[in-house]
């Protein structure tokens, strides 16, 4: 009798990977068919706003700060210093609530890549990242017209100095193209794309420890590919962290482009 | 087989494009969380933070008030102990000096003593030789005669015996 | 380059008894691959050459660390997103 290794080969064979439809789009809880339909990811932003939130509401006010507070006030100082200041400089404290939120809206909708029973990025579907992303497109150019005026913030940021005029005409095309489409626009993919490999990396290390699972002689197997999926969770909180740093960091880094010009 | 992948797809969609329903739920409560946090959240959490550095420079500001205190007391101390101090050392002085006087006269006094004593001694010793001297010479001059009486067979002075002899230890000793 | 024509081959192979719908699936299946191994060494030597600098940076200057780290972090999110457009277009010819 033959002993057949890869017990999934009797079913089509190969890994039976899912197709990515059923990764990353999910069945409405409430109001489906409407435009406000419910769904696992709508759950995951309404959490991730309401997990800091807690998180912020829940610290103490103590003189010496312990436990929640230490990592409340350790996030703010970490936007202040890590963020603000060498981006922006100090005249950008203004900004601390829209930097901190932004931080804290992406890394904890991150977050739920790795917490089980959710399993899934709130940015792994591009309907957060985009919006994020026009909302710092929006907030740069206002700043900038706030702080230089129309006619000067367009100028800085489409015309810069000490360029020869033949060149000119190029410049001004690739600063349109830079400052106005591509910075939100890789500002959105970045977070999407890496959250979004992310979770089909676990996704293929999942699929393929319960494939060895099946498997009969290849189970040996399956510590290497057990222990790759728990190393590579460990990563995505790392990711998920970066990922929320880098959005929050790059806001500022436009944000002070806008206000002071020429640097 | 695999009952993990919760969602079976209707509509195949393209996975990089934007819901709208998600979008709308999430651009809510970005929204929502950003005027919380900028209303509710980050203001008592920042009062707190400026009140502790405010303590914290409070406390600096008096510790390094404290520390000049400190450095003017010391000079002040020094200043009220420069008096005792020059007293303290001319006592010293005053005390020094005594001591010295006294160590010097008794020092003499007992230098005066041995001297006497010295003195004392070796006068006796010369008494003493000089009266064993005597004692001898006399014994020396009589045997003396006696022997050079045998040797020369004729009487010898014992008074020029006497002076030979005297002379003779004289010119030893 | 050979087997860069092989894969070629196997794709006209195919394409010769596929219809035109097919024949676009499969040529954008096997091409899928191709378009993020090609985007990923770019920012694979990028990244790595940025990387090393800025820990030769903070080694000569500890005290600037965290300005260096700082600038690390922007300058790999600016590489990075190059493999990550590469990693979206695999995606769109695989799944879309």
């Amino acid at each position: 009798m033959s002993v057949n290794l890869f017990a999934a080969e009797a079913e089509g064979g190969g890994l039976p990977f899912p197709p990515i439809e059923n990764l990353v789009e999910w069945p409405a809880y409430l109001f489906e068919g409407t435009f406000a339909e419910f769904n696992k990811i709508a759950l995951i932003s309404v959490l991730a706003m309401a997990i800091p939130t807690i998180m912020f509401l829940a610290a103490g006010r103590d003189k010496v700060p312990a436990g929640l507070q230490n990592i409340v006030e350790g996030s703010v100082d970490f936007i202040d210093n890590q963020v603000i200041l060498p981006a922006i400089g100090p005249d950008g404290f203004k900004f601390r609530p829209l930097l901190l939120s932004i931080f804290f809206f992406v890394f904890i909708g991150n977050l739920f890549e790795v917490i089980p029973t959710f399993q899934m990025p709130l940015n792994a579907r591009m309907a957060v990242p985009l919006l994020l992303a026009l909302l710092v497109l929006v907030v740069f150019v206002g700043v900038g017209i706030k702080e230089q005026g129309l006619g000067s913030y367009l100028k800085s940021s489409l015309f810069p100095p000490g360029v020869p005029a033949a060149v000119m005409p190029l410049m001004f095309v690739i600063e349109l193209l830079s400052t106005f489409i591509i910075r939100p626009f890789s500002l959105a993919v970045r977070l999407f794309a890496n959250m979004l490999a992310g979770h089909i990396l676990l996704v293929t290390f999942g699929v393929l420890c319960i494939a060895l699972w099946q498997a009969s002689a290849l189970v040996v197997i399956l510590p290497f590919s057990f222990g790759m999926l728990v190393a590579l969770t460990g990563f995505e909180i790392m990711v998920s962290f970066l990922q929320g740093f880098v959005f929050a960091l790059l806001t500022a880094v436009y944000i002070g482009g806008a206000m002071h010009p020429h640097h | 087989m695999l009952t993990l992948f919760a969602a079976e797809a209707e509509a195949v969609n393209n996975p990089i494009l934007p819901d709208p329903s998600e979008m709308f739920w999430g651009g809510l409560m970005f929204a929502l969380f950003y005027v919380l946090m900028r209303y509710v959240l980050l203001p008592p959490v920042q009062r707190t933070m400026e009140e502790r550095d405010e303590a914290i420079r409070a406390d600096w500001d008096a510790a390094k008030d404290a520390e000049a205190r400190i450095a003017n007391a010391g000079a002040e101390a020094a200043d009220a102990l420069a008096p005792t101090k020059a007293e303290a050392s001319e006592l010293i002085e005053a005390a020094r000096t005594e001591a010295e006087a006294e160590r010097a006269q008794i020092i003499g006094a007992a230098q005066a003593e041995i001297d006497a004593m010295r003195q004392m001694a070796s006068s006796q010793i010369e008494a003493a030789r000089a009266e064993a001297m005597g004692g001898v010479g006399a014994q020396v001059a009589e045997l003396t005669a006696a022997a050079t009486t045998k040797v020369i067979d004729r009487p010898v002075d014992a008074a020029t015996a006497q002076g030979v002899v005297n002379r003779i230890m004289s010119e030893r000793s | 380059m050979s087997a860069i024509a092989s894969a070629a081959s196997q794709v006209i192979e195919l394409a010769v008894e596929a219809t035109p719908a097919e024949q676009k699936a499969n040529s954008a299946a096997s091409s899928a691959g191709f378009a993020y191994g090609l985007a990923a060494i770019g920012p694979g030597i990028g990244i790595g050459y940025l990387v090393g600098q800025a820990v030769q940076a903070m080694a000569r200057q500890p005290e600037a660390a965290g300005q260096v780290q700082t600038t690390m972090f922007l300058g790999i999110a600016f590489t990075e997103a190059l493999a990550l457009i590469g990693f979206v277009v695999f995606i769109l010819l695989k799944f879309a």
